[in-house]
């Protein structure tokens, strides 16, 4: 189970674009909590767990250049954060 | 409906408008010159403002086609490509190819029309969710909601399609905000950002890298052509000696004729590509991303290589595979500063070349048969710089794969992450508009070409200067190769053997063509096609039973290639 926080812009179909594309990618979302927006932009929080197993780092970057996602924040270990994984091990298969 | 009198103005001297006017008018502005659709209910105001603008619509007979065309004429230009439809069915109809776009990184502007705002979400007529429907193969969407938001969202979308990674964004237009008046205010363009520039400490770390490395090999992808660094790359090559491969995408971007590019790798790549990645000591992923079509079993994909990801698009790196050193951003700024020299790898650079060599494709199949690899190697070779294939998918798109000699990457039109039959026509007749002093062919199966065979009229229409080259084995013949080899011979809706007559199919919609049956009529065809000036059609019947070599079966190391 992960933590995942975003911050949004309030656009039409944002939402829905996010969550689609976080389940898209491997992962259920257990819990969720979305603020009213102030100033046009909206924070996410939700609780994420990987359907398979499917590297959190990667997801970030995924939602990150999604052009409604302004902000993501993951608080992890930063062993995981880090690019650098063993010569021939596919980050798919990293251990959770 | 009647267009309003572009002439009258606001309190401000603002043209007053209708929505669709603004639409025709903002793509005028933003210089495009031709837009590829199909009209109906709820697009028809635009269509209405479309009479007398400077816009080149071009008519297909199926909206699908429309999406595949805009395609291939932005993967020719670098620039969005611009196809328009209705609501509902139109819609619908642009998927396919939208994802085509999604999955090449294309830049495409989907214009759809939509039942009116107050109708939206009442499951009016021709009311489809396109906007949801397509959010998974987009890389972004807007609707629009005031006919005044119209020029700076369509502006915006263009800028979304080409930056960056390009994909493309879809616009959905409610008939009300079409026919609404505004007053018309030409958006401003926001300044481009300049791509992003690799770290200096990560150029260090792949340096260091490939100076210690033994048995490096570059694997060019698709990225190297987005990101307008073919010199770039050639430059890379030539400067350091290094043994090279290409994706499916990336055909074209190494000099055909370098000594040390060894063809594509993967799933029907060459023998020595794949030796080359498999025994690798460092994997140079330039604008690639480890596509299974690539690197079949994964874990078993040059097993003894660290590796370097270099890509403007940071989510890709570690994806499918862990990286010893990442390189993010503009490829062509960070392949001139990975500036290593001539790298000290003699046998391994010998022993990449002598593969090449001796595993190079013969082209003395017995018979007198038509041999598809060869016709396509001659056709190219006689085409020269100037060929362009628009390919279908099947057999025949990794026959061109192989054989064919492409001067450039965007020379060579394929679906390559979709896979999408039908895509052959319409993309040669978006090529073959776009340059018609080049020699464009789509080259399609008999499978393929009945999936948009309609888009014959569209070719008919503009005089277009397509050659098709129709390849019929009478059967679905890369399912049918499969079917052999890995489901026990069990041929399954494979059979083809009731086509139409494919010449005369075209003769009814006025397009030329001739059909051929052996190998010494392979000199003239060519010929014939090559000579014409406006749609032509060559029908080759070929053995069913050829099939592509080598091949990795699916779910295997790239190590255990079949041969015939």
């Amino acid at each position: 189970m992960h933590n995942i926080r975003i911050q949004l812009a309030e656009r039409e179909g944002a939402l829905v674009r996010l969550l689609s594309n976080i389940e898209r990618r491997g992962f259920i979302i257990e819990s969720l909590h979305k603020t009213a927006a102030q100033n046009g932009v909206t924070d996410i929080a939700a609780r994420i767990t990987p359907r398979g197993e499917r590297s959190l780092d990667v997801l970030t970057r995924q939602l990150s250049r999604l052009f409604d996602v302004m902000d993501v924040h993951t608080p992890m270990p930063a062993h995981m954060a880090s690019h650098a994984m063993p010569p021939g091990e596919p980050s798919c298969r990293q251990p959770q | 409906m009647t267009a309003l009198p572009a002439a009258e103005i606001d309190a401000h001297s603002r043209p007053l408008m209708t929505g669709a006017q603004a639409v025709v008018r903002t793509l005028e502005d933003l210089g495009v010159r031709r837009i590829f659709g199909y009209p109906g209910g709820a697009i028809m105001p635009v269509y209405d403002a479309l009479v007398g603008s400077k816009l080149e619509h071009i008519l297909v007979r199926h909206e699908q086609a429309a999406s595949f065309a805009a395609d291939a004429q932005a993967r020719l230009t670098g620039k969005a490509g611009v196809c328009l439809a209705t609501s509902g069915p139109g819609a619908t109809n642009l998927l396919t190819g939208i994802a085509n776009a999604y999955m090449d990184s294309v830049p495409m502007v989907i214009l759809t029309g939509q039942v009116p705002s107050t109708l939206m979400g009442t499951d009016a007529f021709q009311e489809v969710d396109v906007f949801g429907m397509s959010l998974p193969v987009v890389k972004h969407s807007m609707i629009v909601r005031h006919a005044e938001d119209i020029p700076a969202t369509i502006r915006e979308a263009f800028e979304i399609a080409e930056e960056g990674r390009p994909g493309p964004v879809l616009v959905d237009l409610p008939k009300d905000t079409l026919q609404a008046s505004m007053a018309f205010e030409t958006a401003m363009s926001a300044p481009t950002p300049a791509p992003s520039r690799a770290s200096d400490d990560s150029i260090e770390e792949a340096l260091s890298l490939l100076r210690a490395a033994r048995r490096p090999v570059l694997y060019m992808g698709g990225g190297i052509a987005l990101g307008h660094a073919v010199e770039a790359a050639r430059d890379f090559m030539a400067r350091t000696g290094i043994p090279t491969v290409a994706t499916l995408k990336a055909i074209g971007c190494a000099h055909p004729d370098a000594q040390n590019y060894l063809g594509m790798l993967g799933m029907h790549g060459t023998r020595a590509a794949n030796m080359a990645v498999q025994e690798s000591d460092l994997l140079i992923c330039c604008g690639a991303r480890f596509d299974d079509r690539a690197t079949g079993k994964p874990d078993q994909f040059a097993p003894h290589a660290r590796i370097i990801h270099m890509d403007l698009d940071h989510a890709e790196i570690g994806k499918l595979r862990g990286v010893d050193a990442a390189i993010r951003g503009d490829l062509q700024d960070a392949l001139a500063r990975l500036d290593a020299g001539y790298l000290a790898i003699d046998s391994w650079r010998t022993l990449c070349r002598n593969r090449k060599q001796e595993f190079a494709f013969s082209y003395d199949a017995p018979g007198s048969g038509i041999y598809a690899p060869g016709l396509l190697k001659e056709l190219s070779e006689t085409a020269g710089d100037d060929f362009i294939a628009a390919c279908d998918v099947g057999q025949h798109q990794m026959w061109v794969a192989q054989h064919c000699r492409f001067a450039r990457p965007e020379n060579h039109l394929t679906s390559a992450g979709l896979g999408a039959m039908g895509y052959g026509l319409p993309a040669g007749i978006g090529a073959a508009l776009e340059r018609p002093d080049s020699k464009v062919v789509t080259v399609t199966g008999d499978g393929s070409i009945m999936m948009n065979i309609q888009e014959l009229a569209t070719a008919r229409r503009y005089g277009v200067p397509i050659r098709i080259l129709l390849l019929d084995n009478a059967s679905l013949g890369l399912v049918r190769q499969w079917q052999e080899l890995f489901f026990d011979q069990n041929f399954s809706e494979i059979d083809l053997y009731d086509n139409p007559d494919f010449a005369e199919v075209a003769r009814a919609f006025g397009v030329e063509a001739f059909t051929i049956h052996s190998r010494d009529e392979v000199p003239g065809a060519i010929q014939r096609l090559l000579n014409a000036t406006g749609p032509i059609l060559a029908h080759c019947l070929i053995d069913p039973r050829e099939n592509v070599w080598p091949l990795v079966p699916p779910g295997k190391s790239n190590a255990e290639m079949m041969e015939d």
